[in-house]
């Protein structure tokens, strides 16, 4: 057996030894402020038995472990439904940043509490004016002797109502070109002057919110890289994971699609014998399983110490496509009762709450339309779209 | 399961890649396209002298032995320049089938001529529009095949079938008491036509030879070439979209261009995905190994097809006249698609697998 190979097997029987506590039965029924909180103890169970961010430095409270020993198990993880996701973007973007642009003091302050699931750090960067156009963010960062004042509105900040830190990117220079003149900080999310308030998306859980700076004060410190040089550390936020595990799909799988399609019926037979039935699955399985080949040859290029290629880059959009199709024939097969909605039900075992999810998928983490903006441009070397906003290079 | 290219294999595309370069001649391809069960023989030769069409029978049997990806590896290349490669997947098809069912005499007899491309492979299965025949009307009696195939790839020049009949699958000899009845099509290339036996001998193939599994070998290969021709298409698209300007500007930079040729990417990578688990799974034996080829099938079809056709609306009106090439491309897309048994048929092959009902 390979390192590896044996590592699967301890991550596995340490994940079945707490599946019953934090996995998908644990979850049933909880509330969103109850998922944070299992959440939180789930990761601080992780980092006693050398599970929490593997691949981070022992120093900072990580396992000291490889890529590959990170993706195996968050592989198995996410196969019973633990809370992990929850903890996805304190322990993906804003924290690493931290391990990597702050400074030796910061480090020992933030970065543990953190892998331990004591403190959880959001992402300040969407703003009402400013979605897939990062740079065009207003919010304003004006410098005061040591200190920064903060004042605007931040907007689409996932679960920053149980955030403690968060990092965002402000306009330093109103008058640098809109790439200039921004810069990064980290801020104290329990700090006077912020304020967080809830939006309600689609399926009516909370998961995202407005947050507002009222001269919300933070010392120099709190700088992460050079001013004015704040879009090319939120690029750098962007592109931190050098390979994510693919995401756990997180609807109904394909064999209860299957199962549905084999107990419903139309014209009076059961409706796995629908040839309109059949194409749809047969697609949907084609692009899942087209998904996990993707997702295994990546695990293959890493193992063998390359680099995955970029067609990793392709799993959001087409999960989410696949799996709003899926969703949408699972409740036309089931008639009109298909209408039924359940408020406390959950996307991986609903399909209504799958369904209503989808319109979301398809923003959240990067329009469909940036993504195929990137595939073309970064993959393809196609042109960059018409720029107004960026200067013509060589004009004063 | 290695989905991952080893630097061999890297080495035999950048070969055949280098050979097919040289060889792709655009006016061959469409003077193909005039000629009724069009077989391009120099092709061929050059096929054999390179030892492509040993590829993957056995070293005792003359061939190169090699696996399923590596033989993919060159019908992908071979799809890339759409040249009129029919006996490709079929041989190999063959090839597996007779070393697998055949007897020592068959195997002696047969593999080495596949190798040295002195037989040509047709799969003569399907009698109608509805899919592999449940009870084929093609008769095997005491060694002797009567009935007809409809249109059988590479009919036109095969020497050899693997024909479905009412006992089994059978090997016939094309030399005698078969007619030939070949028409045009949309891409004369493919060589294909119905096939009539009266009488012909044939041998059945022993140990339950599955008529599907032959299929879905053929239906793998072919699968690579679909995705070759995918991605040519497809950078036909993108060196388009780079050099032509329209209203100040590349149109490459238009989004309802480049998301077009964006999408071609993301069709064309679940399709490969696809059509590497299926290799992998035929090499190792899978026991889903139908299913993959099923997924392999639809996703490379749609890929090529929506490659082709929306490559050639990025080129806008020259990219539907006779002397651009992408007709070549839109042409084998819709007939390989079609050839082996249309998406209908692969969509109910996937989903019998999947809810466990058998053909």
């Amino acid at each position: 057996m390979t390192d590896l190979a044996a590592y699967r097997l301890r991550a596995r029987a340490f994940l079945e030894q707490h599946a019953e506590s934090y996995g998908w039965d644990a979850r049933r029924g909880l509330s969103l402020a109850q998922e944070v909180d299992l959440a939180k103890r789930w990761q601080g169970m992780k980092a006693a038995h050398g599970y929490a961010c593997i691949t981070w430095p022992t120093e900072y409270g990580g396992a000291g472990g490889t890529e590959l020993e990170k993706i195996v198990f968050s592989t198995e993880e996410a196969k019973y439904g633990f809370p992990a996701g929850l903890l996805a973007i304190t322990l993906g973007m804003p924290v690493p940043m931290m391990l990597h642009h702050a400074t030796p003091e910061q480090k020992r302050r933030y970065v543990p509490p953190a892998v331990r699931g004591e403190e959880m750090w959001c992402q300040l960067f969407s703003e009402p004016g400013a979605g897939s156009d990062l740079a065009a963010v207003r919010l304003k960062a004006r410098r005061d002797g040591d200190d920064w004042v903060l004042s605007g509105q931040k907007i689409w900040t996932s679960y920053a109502q149980f955030c403690d830190f968060g990092i965002l990117v402000a306009r330093s220079d109103p008058d640098a070109p809109k790439h200039k003149g921004l810069t990064f900080f980290f801020v104290d999310m329990k700090a006077p002057g912020v304020s967080v308030r809830p939006i309600k998306l689609l399926h009516e859980h909370e998961d995202v919110n407005e947050v507002f700076f009222d001269d919300v004060r933070i010392p120099d410190a709190n700088r992460l890289g050079a001013v004015n040089d704040g879009f090319r550390m939120a690029i750098l936020t962007l592109m931190m994971e050098r390979y994510v595990a693919a995401a756990s799909d997180d609807g109904p799988p394909l064999d209860a699609l299957v199962q549905l399609a084999r107990t419903r019926k139309l014209r009076g037979r059961p409706a796995i014998e629908d040839g309109r039935v059949r194409a749809a699955i047969a697609h949907a399985y084609a692009t899942q399983r087209g998904l996990a080949a993707i997702h295994e040859r990546a695990l293959e290029e890493l193992t063998a110490g390359r680099e995955p290629g970029p067609e990793g880059s392709i799993h959001k959009l087409a999960a989410s496509r696949a799996r709003h199709a899926m969703a949408t024939l699972a409740l036309d097969l089931s008639g009109p009762s298909g209408v039924a909605y359940d408020r406390d039900a959950k996307t991986r075992t609903d399909y209504m709450m799958s369904w209503i999810d989808g319109p979301t998928l398809r923003i959240a983490g990067g329009t469909d339309e940036m993504l195929l903006n990137t595939i073309a441009e970064k993959i393809l070397g196609l042109p960059q779209d018409h720029r107004p906003d960026k200067a013509p290079r060589g004009a004063p | 399961m290695a989905l991952s290219y080893s630097s061999e294999q890297e080495q035999i595309r950048g070969e055949a890649r280098r050979f097919l370069e040289a060889a792709f001649n655009a006016e061959k391809q469409r003077r193909l396209l005039h000629a009724r069960g069009g077989f391009d023989t120099d092709f061929w030769q050059a096929c054999v002298n390179m030892g492509w069409t040993g590829a993957g029978v056995p070293e005792a049997f003359g061939g190169l032995g090699l696996g399923p990806l590596d033989v993919c590896i060159l019908a992908e290349e071979c799809g890339r320049f759409a040249v009129a490669a029919p006996f490709l997947a079929a041989n190999y098809a063959a090839a597996i089938a007779i070393n697998d069912h055949g007897s020592d005499a068959q195997r002696a007899a047969l593999l080495p001529a596949i190798a040295s491309g002195d037989a040509r492979f047709a799969l003569a299965l399907f009698e109608d529009e509805d899919g592999l025949p449940q009870e084929p009307a093609t008769r095997f009696r005491a060694g002797l095949i009567n009935g007809r195939k409809c249109a059988v790839v590479g009919a036109a020049a095969a020497t050899h079938a693997l024909a479905l009949t009412d006992s089994g699958v059978a090997l016939v000899d094309l030399a005698k008491h078969v007619e030939r009845h070949i028409g045009d099509t949309i891409d004369n290339s493919r060589c294909s036509g119905d096939l009539a036996f009266s009488n012909a001998s044939g041998e059945l193939l022993q140990g339950g030879a599955q008529a599907l599994r032959l299929l879905a070998v053929q239906a793998l290969v072919t699968a690579f070439e679909q995705i070759g021709g995918a991605e040519a298409a497809m950078a036909r698209a993108q060196r388009y979209a780079n050099t032509r300007e329209a209203f100040g500007q590349l149109i490459g930079k238009f989004q309802a261009i480049k998301h077009r040729i964006a999408e071609m990417y993301v069709r064309n990578e679940l399709a490969r995905g696809n059509a590497l688990l299926a290799a992998t799974g035929l090499a190792e034996g899978a026991p889903d190994f139908i299913a993959r080829s099923g997924a392999a099938r639809l996703a490379a079809t749609d890929a090529f097809e929506f490659a082709a056709a929306q490559s050639m609306q990025t080129h806008g009106a020259i990219g539907v006249t006779w002397e651009h090439d992408l007709h070549l491309y839109l042409r084998r897309a819709r007939a390989q698609a079609l050839e082996l048994g249309s998406p209908l048929f692969w969509e109910d092959v996937v989903v019998d697998m999947l809810s466990g009902s058998a053909m």
